[in-house]
């Protein structure tokens, strides 16, 4: 059977990665910190999947993104989603191209609708990730785009049930109330979803612990749960999380960290 | 020494193939020029998307009739991944219906379950449930290992020399191998030390 997946989210602006509470981001590093201090290379072999948004607010330059992406993806050998600022076909297209396997739509649901079928004609509709980012306030669930700094103004409910018109691979729910919280994951946010939901579904936001993660992933319809947490899992807390999931028997996939490292430089003909 | 030669075609991400020959110390090279396609030992054909689209632009760079030649009279060792595997069978639902390459008898068509709780695509990392013991590809593989699937449409099996079978609603074609071809239906370049392992003895002489 499909396995559950640990995903991990990167935050980048402008060459830096971010760490981010509530949609307010604090600046972390770049990409030689992220290796150094964070020894990036060494969690990517511990989780399932990697999302990269870029969050900057003013113009997005995707050519440093995407040079920022290839540097990751040289020592990362898990699928990398990649989203922030899509707004055509052609925007899919690059980051298709150049290091991508499945792009996140998030704005563009709301302002260029067809982008998602037009993708997906092409690069199928497994290589495109909804990404719904809901406020909770007082009772009320919005839908939020733009960063967190657009309300929508649609029933929620209505939203979600009206992506079923588009053909894409799977719908990531982020709880901003949540975001960065470490508080733990809004199930609540599952009410949203129409009776007959049919996709692969990622929940975001508040994980701070191997509890949230475990009790995310032990709910039936979770495929996978997302944490953008940096600092929550600094150091080996991701891999002490990832084996105690494994303990708890989260069917998760069992990667051989060791024999992994050894398969470097196997061949040996780029000396040559 | 081996030279790795990976067939660009505009469908899908290659950087995470190079990238994963670079890590095993592998020489390659992307390209769809039709007169280099003979200069390679190995031969990987990628692929995500539309298998109507992939076999046109196939067509439109001339690379049909090389790719055939390389592999059937050279019989140099080829892997189809993912898209690139389901275009070395024989045709594809996708899209209406479209000739593959027809290195393999093998047809096809998209999943489709009785049970409404299966979803598709079928996305994520799975294992292989059984496979035949001689398949060298798999060495050194178990039930244990997994590897990463993101597909709609799946292989049917087809009297394969070798193969290996994945379960995800019902059985399907993980991978196969016919003499120099073979197929494997996930992303091995995606699937941390199990998809490594599998490449490595893809590259390993036998």
């Amino acid at each position: 059977m499909i396995k559950k997946r640990l995903i991990f989210t990167l935050l980048y602006s402008d060459n830096f990665f971010f760490q981010s509470r509530n949609f307010n981001i604090q600046k972390v590093g770049d990409i030689s910190w992220l290796e150094k201090n964070y020894n990036f290379k060494n969690i990517s072999y511990y989780i399932d999947e990697l999302i990269i948004l870029d969050i900057s607010r003013n113009e997005k330059n995707k050519e440093n993104f995407i040079k920022n992406i290839n540097k990751i993806s040289e020592f990362c050998f898990v699928p990398i989603t990649v989203g922030g600022g899509i707004k055509s076909l052609e925007d899919a297209k690059f980051f298709l191209k150049n290091g991508s396997d499945k792009i996140l739509i998030n704005s563009s649901i709301f302002e260029n609708f067809k982008i998602i079928n037009q993708i997906t004609e092409i690069y199928g509709e497994q290589s495109v990730v909804l990404g719904i980012d809901l406020k909770k306030i007082d009772n009320d669930y919005f839908v939020y785009s733009n960063n967190g700094q657009k309300k929508i103004n649609q029933n929620p409910k209505k939203i979600i049930k009206n992506l079923q018109k588009s053909n894409f691979g799977e719908l990531l729910l982020n709880s901003i109330n949540q975001d960065g919280t470490g508080m733990g994951i809004d199930y609540s946010i599952l009410d949203l979803l129409p009776a007959k939901f049919n996709k692969p579904l990622i929940l975001s936001g508040g994980t701070g612990n191997f509890k949230h993660i475990l009790e995310g992933l032990e709910k039936k319809f979770v495929s996978a749960i997302s944490t953008s947490n940096l600092l929550n899992f600094v150091g080996d807390g991701l891999i002490k999380t990832r084996n105690k999931l494994l303990s708890e028997k989260i069917d998760f996939p069992n990667w051989d960290i060791e024999l992994l490292q050894n398969l470097k430089s196997i061949f040996n003909d780029q000396s040559k | 020494m081996k030279q790795v030669g990976i067939i660009d075609y505009g469908m899908g991400n290659i950087n995470s193939i190079t990238n994963a020959l670079s890590f095993l110390g592998l020489k390659w090279k992307v390209t769809d020029n039709r007169q280099k396609i003979k200069d390679f030992s190995h031969l990987i054909l990628p692929g995500v998307g539309s298998f109507k689209i992939a076999m046109q632009n196939l067509k439109k760079l001339n690379l049909v009739d090389e790719i055939m030649e390389v592999g059937l009279v050279k019989k140099r060792k080829i892997l189809g991944i993912c898209l690139g595997m389901q275009l070395l069978g024989s045709s594809s639902t996708e899209d209406g219906y479209t000739e593959g390459l027809k290195f393999v008898k093998n047809k096809v068509t998209k999943f489709s379950f009785k049970q409404k709780d299966i979803r598709i695509p079928h996305v994520g990392f799975n294992n292989i449930s059984r496979f035949n013991k001689d398949f060298n590809l798999l060495k050194d593989i178990n039930l244990k290992d997994n590897f990463y699937f993101v597909h709609s449409y799946k292989m049917n099996f087809e009297k394969n020399s070798n193969y290996a079978i994945c379960n995800y609603g019902a059985e399907f074609l993980a991978a196969f191998q016919n003499e120099n071809i073979f197929g494997v239906q996930f992303h091995p370049e995606k699937s941390q030390s199990s998809g490594l392992k599998l490449l490595r003895n893809f590259f390993q002489d036998q």
